[in-house]
């Protein structure tokens, strides 16, 4: 198992194309029936006839309902399995996920406040202070966990856990004070929840995902160093603290930034990244792309499954990912023996 | 090749290490032995910049190591830790490869010659045939030679030891030094070995250093450094040194106080009758 550089495109490429069916499949399936044969004519038919046997209900449902909610899922996907992928390398922890550092209290502070004032059905502003309760509670964990400019990896998952706790009861609190209909949203925000995917919520995410995946990717093989030990690092020439600090921050942003848009989507973040090393080996130099192309198709998936399993009612994705997921993760674990 | 100067550390309060002065020759083979606790690992550690020391300088070839960028300086030493706890399972051979980390660009993948190098590392600790298995399936002195590999594959002038072989058998300690003895001897590779098994720093090393309570209590050839009133000096321990027959070196000998009067003796004759 040893990675090169053919490899890695040509791993990404055929887990592209995985994307690109589910992407399809999910697209067809729905509580309106649109059809695989005419979701395929009409991407194939597209140049000579766009609206080929479609009508404006079908194109409805799949520009402004399906598709952006598909793109959103795999985005979230790819940005939570990349962050997991880092958080387990940097604690070295394989129970570690994106949450570790208490960022989904805390953005769920945020959200649970702006759905309560009612600010909630003005454009966007469940993610805006759900985004500024996620960073407030990065720079509370870094800065606890700062001695000098250096982290310190037990201090940090401590100090993660402390804040995390410290928002949970803050969000037991304004649930129990909570009555009325709000209370629904407040749930399927915890559960995660990409139902109301908006283009608008498609634009401002990408761009901080894809670059933060960028960053990530650059310090592919420091962090494989950094895995087998800090000081091991060090000695093999990685400047430890600086890069620890930069995937920190990086990694908390990108989960801070998705989670404002989808809710907190468990699992996704732990399961993902493992059974990508289960199959790929623990070379981050090709475990983070496969991780995060990966993590499109999942979330997609669960997505899908989400919204068509008891239609017309729909279940919060992060539901689906937990009640498949954790099956699916045990029968891995027994197979392969090894984490 | 090595040259300290006036070097202090300490961690929190307490010094470690204590005003150290040395240098270490091209292709030399230093031993440095001293009770727990008197700075070794931390004298070690100051070479490479794992810790940095509040006072005093380490001039590798001549240039200050705090002018020096992590990466050059993991071209020149290597190092080799007592044990490693890998929690992923990466394959023995991606271990040994990461040696060659300092060489590569930031994306770049390892070439035919980072491979090259590798396997001749693999080759010399017999270690061709665990190539694809995973590192956490390997006994304690299989890990180990994969460290070795690791460091060889650096291609350093330098190598520092913390205390490698102190989870190996017999066997494999003979092994791990013959080996690194060998390369400083063909090689003109300098040694720095910290080790607690004085008799294989007796048998290995050109020159020893005997640090005690972070500072040097003396240094010099094996016949000057390992005596008995220096041990019992600094390790407060009894111990008999006489000569190892097959080298002419000192031979150190443990003396069990439980054993030395008559009455515990007898108890001890009693034992392998019950």
């Amino acid at each position: 198992m040893v990675v090169n550089l053919r490899k890695v495109v040509l791993i990404s490429l055929i887990l592209v194309f995985v994307f690109v069916i589910v992407a399809i499949l999910s697209i067809s399936l729905g509580t309106a029936d649109i059809g695989l044969m005419k979701i395929l004519r009409g991407i194939f038919g597209w140049v000579s006839d766009p609206v080929r046997g479609w009508t404006d209900t079908d194109r409805v449902i799949v520009f402004q309902v399906r598709l952006p909610r598909i793109i959103l899922a795999g985005i979230v996907g790819a940005a939570l399995s990349v962050a997991g992928v880092v958080f387990q390398s940097l604690f070295r922890n394989p129970l570690a996920d994106p949450y570790i550092l208490g960022i989904s209290s805390g953005s769920a502070v945020g959200a649970i406040l702006a759905i309560i004032s009612g600010a909630g059905l003005s454009f966007l502003s469940i993610p805006a202070a759900s985004f500024c309760g996620a960073l407030l509670t990065i720079m509370l964990v870094l800065g606890i966990a700062r001695t000098g400019y250096r982290f310190q990896t037990n201090t940090l998952l401590l100090a993660g856990v402390i804040v995390g706790s410290f928002f949970s009861a803050i969000i037991m609190f304004l649930v129990s004070i909570t009555q009325d209909e709000r209370l629904h949203s407040i749930i399927f925000w915890l559960m995660g929840d990409l139902s109301l995917s908006k283009y608008n919520e498609i634009i401002i995410v990408t761009p901080f995902v894809i670059v933060g995946c960028l960053i990530i990717y650059l310090h592919a093989h420091p962090l494989n160093l950094i895995v087998t030990g800090e000081e091991t690092a060090l000695q093999l020439g990685v400047e430890v603290e600086r890069v620890k600090r930069l995937l920190l921050i990086t990694a908390s942003l990108i989960t801070g930034v998705v989670v404002s848009v989808s809710g907190v989507i468990g699992f996704v973040g732990l399961i993902v990244p493992h059974m990508m090393r289960m199959v790929f080996g623990s070379d981050h130099r090709l475990l983070l792309p496969v991780s995060g192309l990966f993590g499109l198709s999942f979330l997609v998936l669960a997505d899908t499954i989400a919204r068509t399993i008891i239609a017309p009612v729909e279940l919060p994705v992060g539901v689906i990912t937990a009640i498949f997921g954790a099956p699916f993760f045990i029968y891995l674990l027994r197979r392969k023996g090894a984490i | 090749m090595i040259r300290v100067s006036n070097l202090s550390f300490r961690y929190v309060e307490e010094w470690v290490l204590r005003d150290i002065s040395f240098t270490v020759k091209k292709g030399e083979f230093l031993g440095v032995i001293g009770p727990n606790g008197s700075g070794k690992t931390t004298l070690l550690k100051s070479l490479n910049k794992t810790l940095s020391p509040e006072e005093g300088d380490v001039f590798i070839n001549g240039i200050n190591i705090k002018d020096m960028r992590r990466r050059e300086l993991a071209r020149i030493i290597g190092m080799v830790p007592q044990e490693a706890s890998i929690v992923f399972p990466f394959s023995v051979l991606e271990v040994v490869l990461m040696g060659r980390s300092p060489y590569l660009g930031r994306l770049s993948f390892e070439g035919e010659k980072d491979y090259a190098i590798a396997r001749e590392a693999m080759e010399m600790t017999d270690l061709l045939s665990f190539a694809t298995r995973s590192i956490n399936e390997l006994s304690g002195g299989e890990r180990q030679r994969v460290l070795i590999a690791r460091a060889l594959a650096q291609q350093p002038q330098i190598i520092l030891l913390d205390e490698s072989t102190a989870y190996l058998d017999i066997k494999h300690q003979i092994a791990f030094f013959d080996l690194i003895k060998t390369l400083n001897q063909k090689e003109g590779l300098t040694v720095m070995a910290v080790t607690h098994d004085v008799n294989l720093a007796s048998i290995f090393c050109d020159r020893i250093m005997l640090l005690s309570k972070g500072t040097v209590y003396c240094m010099g050839t094996p016949c000057d450094v390992i005596t008995e009133s220096n041990i019992k000096e600094v390790y407060e321990a009894d111990v008999l040194v006489d000569t190892n027959p097959q080298t002419g070196l000192p031979r150190v000998t443990l003396i069990a106080s439980s054993l030395s009067d008559k009455g515990s003796r007898s108890k001890a004759d009693a034992a392998p009758q019950l």
